[in-house]
């Protein structure tokens, strides 16, 4: 079930409602049941493969906790879940690339990739390794294990949860609170307004260029911003809705992104962005490798390998590995920057630098194949200012004109308040004005064609 | 923390979108009034009678202009053609006249395959959704996928609904149509002022190469002469202009249309007016393939108004 979609207007209101109707003790099995019709509205038989993931990690979380071979359990733990995502996202990108350079014959599955999985593969390892590590406490109930790995606001997109985090609030849920509906409620509808308002709207122009070989260097540039900014609304919308939809129940989500594009370098950045994905990829996979307490040589090999990892999480693709592997590239080359402990440039010069930067990396994450994102490249460099508008694409002076209006309100909002917005809980007539006119905007702006968000492909 | 913290932005939300909505649907009635609201409101909210009406897509409704076609056939005739429409369309169109207006003598069609592929153009007429309450248009409107009973109960979710160019171009300020040699009559719109002017070109060359009969239309297209047969209409198949080197459609696909206008002309007896091989339309009449600039359909007006003249004639 899409967040943007009327099957979820109807769903919210009643699982919020029953949620806090339902006796504490069962309201596991209300959220439960809730998150499998969430998740089922999609494809319905991928349950299957969400209910294997979750007896193979709760049985080995049982096995390490027991205490003899914890980490045989481990290893078997984390290779069912990688074997999962890989016959799933990654055996026909391998299997191509073997046909291409061997010129043998493998057969392709052309599997559908179950939503989400990534994500909730990802979430559902930290737990193993966590038992493992001793930092959490094996859990005896499937459904309250269950629920962890299914919880419906996260469950198709993140934010990817630790269990020392969400277990305590699904094991003692809280009791019903004006003051979380009202943050929760505000922040689903900033997050409804990201994504309906400002990246459905320019995905339109940025979707349109991509696709068509044929524009100037000017509608290039136009589109690489918009798709920066699109994929920002996009991901941060369906995060800021996940994290109100928990909320309003009384759970407190992991932020997941702390206004990225205004860091000063790309090691901010990354402290901003996507954080429970790049804080996962940090403690299960950096920090294990040796971090940046080593050697130049080993430091390399440890961001090169950590972003590597990045890029294909994010999609099976030479596109992705790029992308990953172009901003190892950047935060490599930033180390002597923090060595010299340097400032050389005016902090507006520096958030501007590094938005470029993480825009051109962009180009790769979009691009369909490496050959349409070197096309996109050369068009930005073809010296070719002429025209802005995209053949076949109604985009109109206006369009264009609101698109950046809707990203500097944006931008401009997101700069004035915190990142959950909780301050507007203090500013009464503040917040009415707020939410009327954001729930206004949606309405007379909303782009509302049922428009997948970007992340779920993951 | 108080409710009404919760509930007040949802009812300001609304107090102030029922007052945008009033103020977008004065912009977007302006600015799309003579291409389709004059003809719309002529269809649904007047009950005026002509003696004949005009039905087709782009090919009528910039290409057949009442007024010089009245002049020779003597007829009143009110042009209500829709740029890219369908047969669905068209026999929506149909049943909205003949439920609000005196039955008409004649009902032309202008045969274009084009009506016969899958167009959906009920999906991108937005401004049907002003006249929700009219039950077939409702009824339509629905079976295109439009939320109707939403958009009937809080008519600024039309806007919703809307594409992006659709709901943008109210903000496009002026009147867009110079006037100009009774170029805006009855329904008739065409700006293409010069011979060989190419400043409305409507249609790619190759756009349409891998089109193909949408199934469905047949029966539509059998409806839509039922519907004015049983009223007594005389119907007429009307064969446009063309460029004589068209190069517009998949030959397969253009024939395979034209052959079914032929065989349902045929088996029902509808008498045909065939201009698609006519030389007096030189290139020189056309903004591109198949759309005439305005001289070329003051030309087409004439001929055809000249055609049911002497029709009448003969019976």
């Amino acid at each position: 079930m899409l967040f943007n979609s009327i099957e979820f207007l109807v769903f919210f209101p009643i699982v919020t409602l029953l949620y806090f109707l339902v006796p504490k003790k069962l309201r596991w099995l209300h959220l439960l049941l809730a998150s499998c019709i969430f998740y089922g509205a999609f494809i319905p038989s991928y349950l299957f493969i969400l209910f294997g993931l979750i007896c193979i990690d709760y049985s080995a979380g049982l096995f390490i906790s027991g205490g003899k071979n914890k980490k045989l359990w481990l290893i078997l733990s984390i290779i069912a879940n990688l074997l999962l995502l890989g016959l799933f996202k990654y055996h026909d990108f391998f299997v191509a690339n073997i046909n291409r350079l061997t010129g043998a014959n493998l057969i392709l599955f052309h599997w559908i990739l179950p939503i989400g999985l990534s994500f909730h593969s990802f979430q559902s390892m930290s737990y193993t390794i966590e038992v493992y590590r001793g930092k959490q406490q094996a859990i005896t109930h499937p459904g309250y294990f269950a629920l962890y790995v299914m919880f419906y606001p996260q469950l198709v997109a993140g934010p990817i949860e630790r269990p020392q985090r969400l277990f305590p609030q699904l094991f003692n849920p809280k009791s019903f609170s004006v003051e979380n509906l009202l943050t929760g409620l505000r922040l689903m509808a900033w997050g409804f307004f990201k994504k309906l308002v400002v990246a459905d709207r320019l995905g339109i122009y940025a979707d349109g260029a991509f696709a068509s070989p044929e524009h100037s260097a000017i509608s290039s540039i136009i589109a690489i911003l918009f798709f920066s900014f699109q994929i920002y609304a996009d991901f941060s919308g369906y995060s800021d809705i996940a994290i109100g939809a928990a909320k309003c129940m009384g759970v407190d989500l992991t932020l997941n992104f702390n206004r990225p594009y205004f860091s000063k370098n790309i090691r901010e950045f990354w402290q901003r962005w996507h954080i429970s994905l790049s804080t996962w990829f940090r403690d299960y996979v950096y920090i294990p490798l040796g971090g940046s307490k080593v050697k130049k040589g080993r430091y390399l090999f440890n961001v090169l390998v950590t972003f590597f990892l990045s890029g294909l999480w994010h999609g099976a693709g030479w596109t992705f590995i790029t992308w990953g592997l172009l901003h190892a590239v950047y935060l490599i080359l930033y180390r002597p920057f923090v060595q010299n402990k340097r400032k050389t440039l005016p902090a507006f010069l520096s958030i501007l630098i590094c938005f470029m930067m993480v825009s051109f990396a962009w180009i790769f994450f979009r691009a369909a194949s490496m050959q349409q994102a070197w096309i996109m490249i050369q068009s930005v460099f073809s010296g070719d200012f002429s025209w802005w508008q995209i053949p076949d694409v109604s985009f109109g002076k206006f369009s264009l004109a609101i698109s950046v209006c809707f990203i500097f309100l944006m931008l401009f909002t997101e700069a004035i308040t915190s990142a959950l917005m909780k301050e507007l809980n203090h500013k009464k007539w503040v917040d009415v004005i707020f939410l009327t006119l954001i729930i206004t905007l949606i309405i007379f702006f909303g782009i509302f064609r049922n428009n997948s968000f970007i992340y779920f492909q993951f | 923390m108080k409710w009404w913290r919760i509930i007040l932005p949802f009812i300001l939300a609304m107090v102030l979108s029922i007052v945008i909505g009033h103020w977008f649907d004065a912009r977007y009635k302006k600015r799309w009034d003579i291409l389709f609201f004059q003809k719309t409101d002529e269809l649904i909210k007047k009950h005026d009678s002509y003696d004949v009406v005009l039905l087709g897509n782009s090919r009528v409704h910039f290409g057949i202009n009442p007024y010089y076609m009245d002049s020779v056939s003597g007829y009143s005739a009110y042009n209500f053609a829709n740029g890219g429409s369908d047969i669905t369309d068209i026999l929506l169109t149909s049943k909205l006249y003949l439920n609000h207006h005196p039955i008409p003598k004649y009902a032309i069609i202008s045969v274009d395959p084009g009506m016969l592929k899958k167009n959906e153009s009920l999906k991108t007429l937005y401004h049907y959704l002003f006249y929700l309450r009219d039950d077939t248009m409702s009824r339509y409107m629905q079976l295109a996928g439009h939320p109707t009973l939403p958009v009937k109960v809080i008519p600024f979710l039309k806007y919703a609904v809307m594409d992006e160019y659709n709901r943008t171009s109210l903000f496009i300020p002026g009147q867009p149509y110079p006037h100009f040699d009774h170029n805006i009559y009855r329904g008739f719109l065409n700006i293409s002022k010069d011979t060989g002017s190419q400043t409305q070109r409507l249609y790619n060359t190759g756009r349409y190469m891998d089109d193909q009969i949408w199934q469905p239309s047949l029966p539509l297209l059998n409806e839509l002469v039922s519907v004015w047969k049983e009223k007594g209409v005389k119907l007429i198949f009307v064969y446009p202009p063309q460029k004589q080197q068209a190069t517009f459609l998949s030959w397969k696909f253009y024939r395979e249309g034209i052959r079914i206008f032929d065989s349902v002309a045929n088996t029902q007896h509808i008498p045909s007016f065939h201009f698609e091989r006519d030389a007096s339309f030189y290139n020189g009449y056309f903004v591109d393939d198949i759309h005439l600039n305005n001289p070329g359909a003051t030309m087409y007006s004439i001929m055809l108004g000249d055609s049911l003249r002497s029709l009448r004639s003969s019976n």
